[in-house]
């Protein structure tokens, strides 16, 4: 009897003692949100000194963006490259390639060399509906053949064409938020959001909500259970304008310097690379589902699809990690 | 000679599933809806939105200027210098993860938890 009641005792006290444990674990954790990269970034860090680490990859994205990603700056290598039109530069020579990649392997339908086209309809600030000639004018000072690398020298080949990483930016800051933290071996787990692409890493899995439309956020469309990797989403409801009862949105198609007008509202992905994530969400909603879909695929990455009908379209390998909310379909594709 | 019986392991089982739900309930999101207005990367106020006695508003002298109402169950700018209003037109924020942004001033209006790791849009 008495072994029994001192096997039980030891049981509730290790028991008890985990709990404590793991609950301290969880408490050495920090959050902090900026606004960066004209867009909003939260980090979340559990693991030693996570205060720290928090503060140094917020820094983090502020200096890619001015040093290199910014079109807007003189001084990042995109303002020289776009001014110059000549930059020598490893790490801006890594960025283009896959963005170059993607770009033939999409035809045409993810272009980096936008800037003219968005700059017209200019949804950030004072959005309007160009005139007909003007968007054609525009469309001749883009096109992503203009930009040619070898080796570390990036050069373009068209005065008028300029790079513009608003495409892709947020992949590239994700991919360097999970550089830093390679080297951290006291980083336990991390979730970053860079304007809503979403780095999830460390052991175990992750809950990603999709956006609702028109939600602030607290509200999603579908549910994700993933392990660790980049998730980016392209919407249609992000940055748009409504005119005569038309919606017009900031995903343009590069070959008519329209926004795309294909039914979807917007396109998750997901899979390993920041950069592709970011990127693909937008070369896969131009795309639309049945070639979208392939690409993704092409990548190894898993996409979801989300029309104007509230019909949820997943890539096969998601089937068991969503769930969609009420309202909302789910179809396999 | 048995060292467990049938009752005894019954009883193991039985602490084992009252220390998981103990852990369960420990870990999950506690605590009341509270909006954190952020400024520049920082903190500016954190405010319990249940326990707030009356409505409480905060003008920020950002560039352009905001203003943040919040009240019991909610918060929101309320006005805001910037040309296009984003922030105001994201409406009052009230579930846990709802989260409203001035880009031209900086400022970050967030309720904080919510039940994802992180939301994509």
């Amino acid at each position: 009897m008495k072994k029994k009641y001192i096997i039980t005792t030891a049981l509730i006290t290790t028991v008890l003692s985990l709990c404590v444990f793991f609950s301290f674990l969880d408490s050495s954790q920090s959050e902090k949100t900026t606004v960066s990269m004209d867009t909003v970034v939260t980090v979340k860090v559990k693991g030693k000194n996570s205060d720290e680490a928090a503060g140094e990859i917020l820094d983090i994205v502020k200096t890619l963006d001015s040093k290199y990603l910014s079109r807007f700056s003189e001084k990042s290598m995109t303002g020289i490259l776009n001014r110059e039109k000549t930059v020598t530069d490893s790490e801006l020579a890594g960025f283009l390639l896959p963005l170059i990649s993607l770009s033939e392997k999409s035809n045409g339908r993810f272009d980096f060399t936008l800037s003219p086209l968005s700059d017209l309809w200019s949804f950030t600030s004072d959005p309007r509906i160009p005139k007909d000639s003007e968007i054609k004018a525009a469309l001749q000072n883009t096109g992503y053949k203009n930009v040619v690398l070898n080796g570390d020298t990036v050069t373009i080949t068209d005065e008028n064409v300029s790079v513009d990483f608003g495409s892709a930016g947020k992949g590239i800051a994700l991919d360097k938020i999970r550089e830093y933290c390679d080297k951290k071996s006291s980083i336990k787990r991390v979730v970053a959001s860079v304007g809503g692409s979403i780095l999830c890493r460390g052991k175990g899995t992750f809950t990603v909500g999709i956006k609702k439309p028109g939600s602030p956020g607290g509200e999603i469309l579908a549910a994700l259970t993933l392990k660790e990797c980049c998730v980016s989403t392209s919407g249609s409801y992000e940055r748009f304008f409504e005119e005569d009862g038309r919606i017009y949105h900031h995903i343009l198609d590069p070959k008519t310097g329209y926004p795309v007008d294909n039914g979807l509202v917007s396109t998750t992905l997901v899979g390993e690379s920041g950069i592709l994530s970011d990127a693909l969400a937008t070369a896969c909603f131009a795309a639309g589902i049945e070639k979208g879909a392939a690409l993704a695929a092409e990548y190894n990455f898993d996409a979801v699809f989300v029309d104007n009908q509230n019909t949820v379209y997943i890539t096969p390998n998601l089937r068991n990690s969503i769930t969609v909310s009420d309202g909302y379909s789910l179809v396999v594709v | 000679m048995k060292i467990f019986k049938k009752s005894d392991i019954i009883l193991i089982f039985a602490v084992l599933f009252v220390a998981g739900i103990i852990f369960a309930i420990s870990s999950l999101e506690k605590g009341p809806p509270v909006a954190h207005i952020i400024v520049g990367g920082e903190e500016y106020k954190a405010v319990n939105l249940v326990d707030i006695p009356e409505k409480q508003v905060f003008i920020l002298e950002t560039h352009p200027e905001t203003i943040i109402v919040c009240e019991k169950g909610c918060a929101y700018f309320s006005s805001a210098g910037c040309p296009d209003k984003i922030c105001v037109k994201t409406g009052r924020l009230t579930k846990k993860g709802d989260t409203a942004v001035c880009l031209p001033a900086g400022v970050v209006l967030t309720i904080e938890g919510g039940e994802y790791d992180a939301v994509t849009y």
